[in-house]
C-alpha cells in the first residue's frame, strides 16, 4: 500500500510542477537516420551544461522544454555521428534530426560532430533490460547461416534456452508463455518456425528489439517475465531500396522505397526449401523421384507509413507466416502459423503532448489432416485477438515525463474442432469448448529527476480480465473429480482485477558508477497448456477462469553499472529475486490433446526464482561483443507433483556462460564467434524398475532431479564484403559459417532402451541433433 | 494419432540426429521399495501374485523376489492364505473358487509393514463371432498366409467398465507381455456393441495350423487408466511426452505394483 501510495503523490506532485513552467519553451521534434529516413528509438537529446535532457520514444518524437535562451542541445545514437545543436530557445520550436553513420552529416544547423558513446548504461533508471542491435545480430554466426534474433536473445544474461537449436527462450525463472513478443505491437503467440529451429522474424525487416527482463514499464502487461519489443522497419524514405540473401535453408528478399514525400513502404519475404534440396539430394542419391512430402515455412512482412501533416502519421504494418509439413504416402498434412495486422495513428497534441491510438489483430491458427483409406480425420484450432490500445505522453519538464494510456483486448479461442469423416460423409464432430474474454488495463507512470544522481522511474497499471459467456464451467472436489457443471449464458460471469506497482531507480555513485533497483509486479491472465520441452504447433492458450487465478509475479532487483574506458565498455551486475503466485503445472500423466477438462488435469501452486548476472559489453571499436555469466535457480511447488515437495523446473540451468565477439579485419572482412556453456536442462529419471507381465515398469525418486550433460558449444563466422565501389549500389556480401565448430554432440535427450539380447539389461541412449554444421549464405543490398 | 505423432517426430529431427549409448552415473535405487503385482481371474488356471523389490534401472538387473512375506486375498465371505512357490510368487489354494460380481482385497504382512489393495472382480462378456481372417495386405505377407483374429462382444451397460484383450498361440509366452494386448473402456460407448474388433499386433500375426487363443479380460476403468500409466511411461519419445512420473498403485502402506481382479472369457480356434 505504501508503494501505491508514494507513486500516486510523485505523479501529483509532477503534475503540480507542470503547472508552474509557464516561462519554459518547448523544443521537439523527429529523429531520424539521415540514410534511410528511418525513425531511431532511444535517441538522446542532451544538455551538458545543465545536464538536462530526455529520449527519443518509439516513433522517434522528443520533446525537452527548457527556460528560454541559448542552449547546445546534442543528439546522438549509438553507432551513429552525433550532432551538437545551437538553439535560441525563445519560444517552442520544431527541431527535426537527421543522424548519420559516417561524416557526411546533413544539416546547416550542424555545428561539431564528435564521436562519443552515451553512458546511457549509467545515466538511466532502466536495468533488467537488453537492447541488441540488429546489426550485431547479423555479424554473429548463427545455424545453417540463417541469422535469428530469438538465438542471439539466447546468449544474454538471465535468458535460458533449452532443447539444441530451438527458439524458444525463458526470461528469469519464467516460462517461454511468460514471455510477451510483440511486434509492431501486436503479440506473436507461436514465434516459431520448423517446429522451433527459426524464430518467425526475418532480419531484413527488423528495426529495433528490446527485452525486458524485469523493471517492467507500465505500458506493458499481460505476461510475467519479459517483453520482447519488436519493431518493423517503415521503409526507406529517401530512395528506392532492397536487401536479400540465399542460404542453404531459406531465401530472402526485402524491398523499401518512398510513397511520395510523406510516407514510405518496407515489403520482406522470406522462403525455405528443406524439402525440395531433401528430395534433390535423395533423388541424386537413390536416382527415384520422392514421395510428394513437404516440410517448408514461408513469411512476409508489409509496413507502410505516411505522414499527413505535421502532427499526424498513420502506420499501417503485417506479418503472415505458415508452416506446411505434408506426407501424401502417409495421410497426414499439418499447416500452423501466425498473423498479425497493425494500424497506428500518431498524433502530437501540442509539443509537450504525444499520443499513438493502436489497433491490432492477432491470430494463430492449426489444423491438421489425416486420411487413411476411406475414413478421414481434421482437427482445427484458432486463437484470435483484437486490441485497442491508446497512449499518451506528456514531457512536462525535463525532470518529469509521463505516460499514460488504456489497453483492452478481447481473446477469442476454439482449441479444437475434430471431424471424422468414412467416404466424405460426416460421422462424427468433438468441439472443445470455446472461450472469449476481455483483458483491459489503464496505468500511468512518471520518470523523474530528482538530483543529478537520483532519478526514479515509478508507475501503476491496473488490469483486470472479465470471462464472457456462454461457457460451461465445472467444480471439483478435493480429489479432483467433477462434482458439478454450472452453465453460464451470455455475459460476464467472472472477473479479476489486479494492480500492479512497478518501480524503478538508478542513483549515482559518480561519473562512470551507478546503482539502480526496482521492484515490478506482473499478472498473467492467458497461459499456454504445456508439459514438454519439444516446441509443436498444436498449442492451446487459456485464460484464467473461475477455478484457475491469475498468475501473479513480484520481483524485486538491485543492480550496479559502470562504464570503463571513456563509455566504451559498459560492466553490469544485477541481482533479483522473483516470486511466482498462483503457478501452474499439469498432473503426472496430464493429457493435453483435446481434452475437455483441462483445468481438471491442471495443479495451482507457487514458484520462486533468483540469480545473480554479470555483463561485460564493448559496444564500439574493431572488437565489439559481450561476456556474460549467469547463476539462477527456478523451482516449483505444486500440490500432487513431486510429493508436494519443491523440485527444478524444467528450464533450471544454474550455470550460463556466453562470449559473444565480433571483430572487423578491415573494411572487408570481418570474423565473429560464440561460445556457450550452460548446465544441462533437468530431466527425470528412473531409479529403479519392476516388472509387471514381462513388461518393465520404471520407478522415479525425484521430477527434475537429474540432469542432461553440460552444454557446450563453439561457432564461427567469416563474412566478405564486396569491393568498395563509389559507382555501384549494390554491395554484397559472402557469410560462411560454422555451428558447433568442435563437433560436440550435446544431448538433446537421453532414453532408456531395453537390450535385445538381454531383457534384463536397460541401457541409456543420447539423441543429438547437431553435429558440426558448416554453411554458406550470400547476401546483397542495394 | 501415434502415426501422427512419430511423423511429426521423425520431422522434427529430419535435419541430422545421433545416437550413442552412454554410460549414466547417477543415484539408483537408493531406497527399495515393495512391489506387488497380481493379476487374479476366474479362468481355471492357477493364480498367483508377485512380490519383489525394486532393482536398478540401468544394467543388468534381474528380478529381486520376496519370498517371506504373509499373503491373504480375501472376498466377501472368506479369505484365502497364498503360498510361496518360487521366484517371489504365491499362489492361491487349489480350492480356491472366483466369485465374479464380489470385490477381492489383498492383503500382504511383510517386515511388520501391511500393504493392502482391493479390485472388483467384473462380470466378462462373453466373446463372440471369433474369427480369423487372411492379411491381404502385400507389405505385411510377404509371399506367406498369415492371418488376424476378429471378434465381438456386448458392452456391458452402466459406465466404469474397461476391458483387456489379447490373442496368441497357444503355449507361446506372448500372453505375458502386457502391451502384446490391447484394453478400452467404455467412455462414450457404454452399452455399445462393439463389433469385429480387431486386436491382432502385426509384429506377431498367424499363421495356418497355429492354435490361437483370445483372452478377454473385464477389468474396469481405473485399471484401464493403470495400463494407460505404464503404456505413456514405457512408449517415451514423442514431441507431446509429459513429464515422466510414476505409474499409479492401488496398494496402500507404501508398496508400489497393481492388484487387479478380472472376470474372464477365453476362446481358441486353430487357423485353417
Amino acid at each position: 500500500m505504501k508503494t501505491r501510495t508514494l507513486i500516486t503523490a510523485g505523479i501529483i506532485f509532477a503534475l503540480y510542477s507542470y503547472g508552474f513552467s509557464q516561462h519554459k519553451f518547448t523544443l521537439s521534434g523527429q529523429i531520424k537516420d539521415a540514410q534511410s529516413g528511418e525513425d531511431l528509438i532511444s535517441a538522446t537529446v542532451y544538455n551538458q551544461e545543465y545536464s538536462l535532457g530526455t529520449t527519443s520514444n518509439l516513433y522517434g518524437f522528443y520533446s525537452l522544454t527548457l527556460d528560454g535562451g541559448s542552449y547546445k542541445i546534442k543528439f546522438s545514437y549509438l553507432g551513429y555521428e552525433d550532432q551538437i545543436v545551437e538553439v535560441d530557445l525563445s519560444k517552442d520550436q520544431v527541431l527535426n534530426i537527421e543522424l548519420g553513420e559516417s561524416g557526411a552529416l546533413l544539416g546547416e544547423v550542424v555545428i561539431s560532430a564528435e564521436k562519443e558513446i552515451e553512458d546511457d548504461n549509467v545515466e538511466s533508471t532502466a536495468m533488467s533490460v537488453d537492447k541488441v542491435d540488429i546489426e550485431t545480430v547479423k555479424k554473429l554466426p548463427a545455424l545453417f547461416g540463417e541469422v535469428d534474433i530469438i538465438k542471439t536473445i539466447q546468449l544474454l544474461p538471465g535468458v535460458k534456452s533449452v532443447g539444441e537449436g530451438t527458439s524458444g527462450f525463458y526470461v528469469r525463472g519464467g516460462n517461454a508463455d511468460q514471455n510477451l513478443v510483440l511486434l509492431d505491437e501486436a503479440p506473436i503467440y507461436n514465434a516459431s518456425h520448423l517446429l522451433g529451429f527459426f524464430s518467425s522474424f526475418n532480419p531484413d525487416a527488423i528495426k529495433d528489439m528490446q527485452l525486458y527482463k524485469g523493471a517492467m514499464p507500465a505500458i506493458y502487461g499481460g505476461r510475467l517475465s519479459s517483453v520482447l519489443d519488436i519493431r518493423m522497419k517503415e521503409g526507406n524514405s529517401k530512395r528506392f531500396a532492397g536487401s536479400g540473401g540465399i542460404g542453404s535453408l531459406m531465401s530472402r528478399l526485402a524491398l523499401e522505397a518512398p510513397l511520395g514525400e510523406r510516407g514510405s513502404f518496407m515489403l520482406a519475404g522470406r522462403r525455405s526449401y528443406i524439402d525440395v534440396m531433401g528430395k534433390l539430394f535423395q533423388r541424386i542419391k537413390t536416382g527415384e523421384k520422392q514421395d510428394d512430402n513437404q516440410f517448408y515455412f514461408y513469411d512476409l512482412n508489409a509496413k507502410t507509413n505516411f505522414r499527413l501533416n505535421e502532427k499526424n502519421r498513420i502506420f499501417g504494418s503485417g506479418y503472415f507466416g505458415r508452416d506446411v509439413l505434408a506426407a501424401a504416402n502417409q495421410g497426414i498434412r499439418v499447416e500452423w502459423g501466425n498473423s498479425t495486422s497493425t494500424l497506428r495513428w500518431n498524433h502530437i497534441f501540442s509539443p509537450k503532448i504525444f499520443s499513438n491510438l493502436t489497433y491490432y489483430y492477432s491470430n494463430y491458427d492449426y489444423f491438421l489432416d489425416y486420411e487413411e483409406g476411406v475414413t478421414k480425420f481434421e482437427w482445427d484450432s484458432k486463437l484470435k485477438e483484437h486490441s485497442l490500445k491508446a497512449d499518451f505522453g506528456f514531457y512536462l519538464n525535463p525532470n518529469n515525463t509521463l505516460k499514460l494510456g488504456l489497453h483492452s483486448i478481447q481473446h477469442n479461442i476454439a482449441p479444437g474442432n475434430i471431424k471424422s469423416y468414412e467416404n466424405d460423409e460426416l460421422i462424427s464432430e468433438y468441439d472443445i469448448q470455446k472461450n472469449k474474454s476481455y483483458e483491459s488495463a489503464v496505468y500511468i507512470s512518471n520518470e523523474q529527476t530528482f538530483s543529478d544522481k537520483l532519478k526514479i522511474d515509478y508507475g501503476v497499471r491496473l488490469s483486470a480480465l472479465h470471462n464472457v459467456g456462454p461457457s460451461k464451467a465445472f467444480t471439483y472436489n478435493e480429489e479432483y473429480e467433477i462434482t458439478d457443471t454450472t452453465s453460464h449464458t451470455s455475459g460476464i460471469f467472472n472477473s479479476y482485477l489486479n494492480l500492479e506497482p512497478r518501480v524503478g531507480l538508478r542513483y549515482k555513485l559518480g561519473e562512470s558508477n551507478s546503482v539502480k533497483a526496482s521492484y515490478n509486479r506482473t499478472t498473467q491472465y492467458i497461459q499456454l497448456a504445456s508439459n514438454g520441452n519439444s516446441s509443436t504447433p498444436f498449442d492451446i492458450w487459456f485464460p484464467s477462469s473461475e477455478r484457475i487465478k491469475p498468475q501473479i509475479a513480484d520481483q524485486v532487483a538491485l543492480g550496479f553499472f559502470k562504464n570503463l574506458n571513456d563509455n566504451t565498455i559498459e560492466l553490469s551486475s544485477e541481482i533479483y529475486y522473483k516470486k511466482f503466485k498462483n503457478s501452474i503445472d499439469f498432473k503426472d500423466h496430464a493429457n493435453l490433446l483435446l481434452n475437455q477438462n483441462l483445468e481438471g488435469d491442471l495443479r495451482v501452486g507457487i514458484a520462486r526464482a533468483y540469480g545473480i548476472e554479470l555483463m561485460a559489453k564493448k559496444n564500439k571499436g574493431r572488437l565489439s561483443g559481450w561476456i556474460s555469466y549467469t547463476y539462477s535457480k527456478v523451482e516449483k511447488k505444486i500440490p500432487t507433483i513431486n510429493s508436494g515437495d519443491w523440485y527444478n523446473a524444467k528450464y533450471d540451468k544454474p550455470h550460463d556462460f556466453s562470449i559473444v565477439a565480433a571483430y572487423e579485419l578491415n573494411d572487408r572482412l570481418s570474423l565473429g564467434s560464440n561460445f556457450v556453456y550452460s548446465t544441462g536442462s533437468p530431466v527425470t529419471f528412473p531409479t529403479g524398475k519392476y516388472t509387471f507381465r514381462g513388461t518393465s515398469i520404471p520407478i522415479y525418486s525425484e521430477r527434475n532431479g537429474a540432469r542432461l550433460p553440460d552444454y557446450h558449444r563453439l561457432d564461427f563466422s567469416a563474412t566478405l564484403k564486396s569491393k568498395k565501389n563509389k559507382h555501384r549500389r549494390l554491395q554484397s556480401e559472402w557469410v560462411f559459417s560454422i555451428y558447433n565448430a568442435y563437433n560436440r554432440k550435446n544431448a538433446f535427450n537421453i532414453t532408456f532402451q531395453q537390450d535385445e539380447a538381454n531383457p534384463n539389461t536397460t541401457y541409456a541412449e543420447k539423441a543429438s541433433v547437431f553435429a558440426i554444421v558448416p554453411a554458406v549464405t550470400y547476401n546483397a543490398k542495394f | 494419432m501415434h502415426k501422427i505423432i512419430a511423423f511429426l517426430l521423425i520431422s522434427t529431427t529430419m535435419t541430422s540426429c545421433f545416437y550413442d549409448r552412454i554410460e549414466l552415473d547417477y543415484n539408483q535405487n537408493e531406497n527399495k521399495k515393495v512391489i506387488i503385482t497380481g493379476w487374479i481371474t476366474d479362468l481355471d488356471e492357477p493364480q498367483f501374485i508377485t512380490i519383489q523389490n525394486t532393482v536398478n534401472y540401468l544394467g543388468e538387473n534381474a528380478p529381486d523376489p520376496i519370498s517371506e512375506a504373509s499373503v491373504t486375498l480375501s472376498d466377501s465371505q472368506q479369505g484365502y492364505e497364498l503360498s510361496h512357490r518360487s521366484d517371489g510368487k504365491y499362489y492361491l489354494p487349489d480350492n480356491w473358487v472366483a466369485v465374479v460380481g464380489d470385490t477381492y482385497t489383498l492383503e500382504v504382512d511383510l517386515d511388520g509393514l501391511t500393504y493392502t489393495a482391493t479390485h472388483k472382480m467384473r462380470t466378462c462378456p462373453s466373446i463372440e463371432n471369433f474369427y480369423a481372417q487372411e492379411i491381404e495386405d502385400s507389405t505385411l505377407t510377404d509371399s506367406i498366409h498369415v492371418f488376424e483374429t476378429i471378434f465381438s462382444f456386448q458392452e456391458i451397460p452402466g459406465e466404469g467398465d474397461a476391458y483387456y484383450g489379447i490373442d496368441y498361440v497357444a503355449g507361446s509366452i506372448d500372453k505375458d507381455t502386457l502391451f502384446n494386448g490391447l484394453y478400452t473402456n467404455d467412455d462414450f460407448v457404454d452399452g455399445e456393441y462393439f463389433e469385429d474388433i480387431e486386436i491382432s499386433d502385426y509384429d506377431r500375426l498367424f499363421k495356418e495350423g497355429d492354435e490361437v487363443v483370445l483372452d478377454l479380460f473385464s477389468i474396469g476403468y481405473e485399471t484401464s487408466e493403470y495400463l494407460l500409466d505404464v503404456q505413456t511411461e514405457i512408449f517415451k519419445g514423442s514431441p507431446f511426452d509429459t513429464p515422466p512420473a510414476n505409474v499409479r498403485t492401488n496398494f496402500t502402506g507404501g508398496a508400489l505394483g497393481y492388484f487387479i481382479a478380472s472376470g474372464a472369457k477365453r476362446e481358441t480356434l486353430i487357423i485353417q
